[in-house]
């Protein structure tokens, strides 16, 4: 019986890693990848990439480990492709059993399956795997809160911030998934929130010391993702869906979503101040609200009593 | 007064993905079909509609007419040619994939309940990027449209349509041909293909193919390609580790599960998945095996046949409160 899902999320795999592939790894790409990956896995290249140092790394140490005996390009191609795999896996998998906490197998099965529908959206510069593995992290850390084990957060989120900063908004998450709670803060709760920050804080300074962060130019940023309002809108069109969306499931949401998607207004004021928004890579991360809270809407009235004891 | 459409709130799942998917497939056509190339776009199109195109491109006239009508409409409003040209593909996608959605819904919805249906749904919608390898391919989706208005008619038994659709389809891609194959893979399955309206149907049908295949050629003028059987084959066979990974991503994982489908499948079912192998023999001789949007009408039998792998498992067994509902209501038998 349980067969059926795991059939599905092999399938929604393969072609999610393939599309990577097809979209991104092209010879032009690659010889890129080749010529960046060192200095970036070493945190040495201020590139546009800027400290997303993890995901080259991996990759690099899946080359030495497979040691594969072709030429670089084809090294290159088949450990980008093994991390890929390995990732869209676990992503779909563990984003299967999150929406479990919440709705039915058939329901979650069909988030599941619009979670793969976006991240054919989603796919954007040279190292496209490190957006995938931020939304893994991000996942991970939502399944560390729902099971009771937040104390690892401040741990995940030491490892996530080599990949992409953002994910030290997970404590923005947290502080919703406590607050969706109703109870009073315990001082475990509180030392995990302290310890969190402390880690996104302390790491940057740590990243600012050795590499140098590179200065935040936020009218620049502003004005560039303001050039072509035509063009943002229509790459912003499957969102901005989904927001309205997960608005009018907004009644028949748990608590937590209903906190976190007000978390995700901030998020996107955030990435449109300090990012490029048009990289719909970066955000991948708010889908984890608002497919939930879609599905809440589109299938409410049918929703299982599964999750009912789930904030 | 009563309302020309009955919106049924019991149904309201089934809208809602339906405009997503057809959100997020405009999107990706547009981003990756549309947008990259304008001016080249906007050049073959002339080329084809002043009868300077090479073949078979020539003869594919749907796409760059529907276009060029669109065009003019909105020209009222706008000076910007690429503008102009941009916003009409796009609105012509929109109704393209909006109506793709729908009629392969009402098709799914014919076998299975609401929520297996939604997921044969965004099945298709995941398989399109894969699909994407030039930027003027939408007549590609076209041809998926009219697969689906074939199919739809055939089971609802309005198949003396079909000689229109063949005719509606060949100006856009030979291809449109084996929906007759599955429509006689219907016949067999329902024993009607020796009825006379049957025979009658095929022989119109092939009739009017025919004759829009003889006068796009009479003119535009009978040219020659140099896309021959020979130089098709040369061309798969450069590319064929490129065609074993992508076939094995995006096509295997489907064939192997509609093969271990084929029993629980109905007859139709099977009939035509043997009927896509020599669909893919023409594939192989007659174009590229990696431009896989030339095979998404295959989906249409594949989706439906791996979906019958969890129809009948408890996983999906239970009926939806919205099928229940319309159970009730006497909708659904």
């Amino acid at each position: 019986m349980m067969k059926t899902p795991y059939v599905i999320i092999l399938v929604l795999t393969l072609l999610s890693f393939k599309l990577v592939d097809y979209t991104t790894l092209d010879k032009n790409n690659i010889n890129f990848r080749n010529s960046r990956q060192i200095p970036l896995a070493k945190g040495y290249d201020g590139y546009s990439l800027e400290y997303g140092m993890l995901t080259p790394a991996i990759i690099y140490a899946v080359q030495k480990v497979l040691n594969v005996p072709f030429n670089i390009y084809k090294s290159q191609l088949i450990a980008s492709n093994a991390v890929n795999f390995l990732l869209f896996l676990l992503i779909y998998f563990s984003f299967f059993r999150y929406l479990k906490y919440y709705f039915r197998d058939s329901v979650s099965m069909v988030g599941l399956m619009l979670l793969a529908s976006v991240v054919t959206l989603s796919i954007n510069g040279s190292y496209p795997e490190s957006d995938f593995l931020n939304l893994l992290f991000f996942l991970a850390g939502f399944h560390l809160m729902l099971k009771g084990r937040d104390i690892f957060l401040p741990g995940l989120i030491l490892i996530g911030m080599f990949n992409e900063m953002q994910i030290s908004f997970l404590v923005v998450f947290y502080i919703c998934f406590l607050a969706a709670r109703g109870k009073r803060l315990s001082i475990r709760n509180i030392l995990i929130l302290l310890l969190s920050s402390l880690v996104c804080v302390t790491t940057y300074m740590a990243i600012d010391s050795n590499i140098g962060i590179y200065d935040i130019n936020t009218d620049l940023n502003i004005s560039n993702n303001l050039k072509n309002p035509g063009l943002l809108l229509q790459m912003w069109s499957v969102s901005i869906a989904l927001i309205v969306v997960s608005i009018f499931g907004f009644r028949s949401s748990q608590k937590f979503f209903r906190y976190a998607l007000a978390a995700v207004f901030i998020f996107i004021v955030l990435i449109f101040i300090l990012g490029n928004f048009y990289d719909s890579g970066k955000f991948l991360p708010a889908y984890l609200i608002l497919l939930p809270m879609s599905l809440n809407f589109i299938f409410g009235d049918i929703r299982s009593d599964a999750g009912q004891h789930i904030i | 007064m009563k309302p020309l459409i009955r919106f049924n709130p019991h149904l309201k799942p089934a809208y809602i993905v339906i405009l997503l998917l057809t959100i997020i497939s405009v999107q990706t056509i547009s981003f990756n079909v549309i947008f990259p190339n304008v001016p080249l776009r906007m050049k073959l199109q002339t080329d084809i509609l002043s009868g300077n195109m090479e073949p078979p491109y020539q003869y594919r006239i749907l796409k760059p007419y529907a276009g060029f009508v669109i065009e003019k409409i909105i020209s009222v409003f706008s000076d910007d040619s690429a503008l102009n040209h941009v916003i009409s593909y796009q609105l012509i996608m929109i109704v393209v994939f909006l109506s793709i959605y729908i009629l392969f819904y009402l098709f799914l919805k014919l076998f299975f309940n609401n929520t297996i249906s939604i997921i044969g749904l965004i099945s298709l919608s995941i398989i399109i990027p894969l699909g994407i390898t030039s930027i003027w391919e939408e007549g590609d989706y076209y041809n998926l449209l009219f697969f689906l208005i074939g199919l739809n008619l055939i089971f609802l038994s309005k198949d003396y349509f079909l000689p229109l659709i063949m005719l509606a389809g060949v100006i856009n891609r030979d291809q449109i041909i084996f929906l007759l194959v599955f429509y006689i893979c219907y016949l067999i399955s329902i024993n009607r293909l020796w009825d006379k309206k049957s025979i009658l149907i095929i022989i119109a049908s092939i009739a009017l193919w025919g004759a829009g295949y003889y006068v796009m050629r009479m003119i535009f003028g009978f040219k020659e390609t140099k896309y021959t059987i020979q130089w098709n084959m040369a061309a798969n066979k450069q590319m064929l580790s490129q065609i074993i990974f992508l076939w094995s991503s995006m096509i295997l994982p489907f064939a192997i599960l509609s093969i271990v489908a084929f029993r629980k499948s109905p007859k139709f079912f099977r009939l035509a998945l043997i009927s896509l192998i020599p669909y893919v023999a023409i594939f192989y001789f007659f174009g590229f095996l990696t431009q896989l949007a030339k095979f998404l009408p295959a989906f249409l039998i594949m989706i439906p046949m791996c979906l019958q792998l969890v129809k009948n498992k408890g996983y999906f067994s239970s009926l939806d409160e919205a099928d229940q509902t319309m159970l009730k209501a006497g909708e659904l038998t």
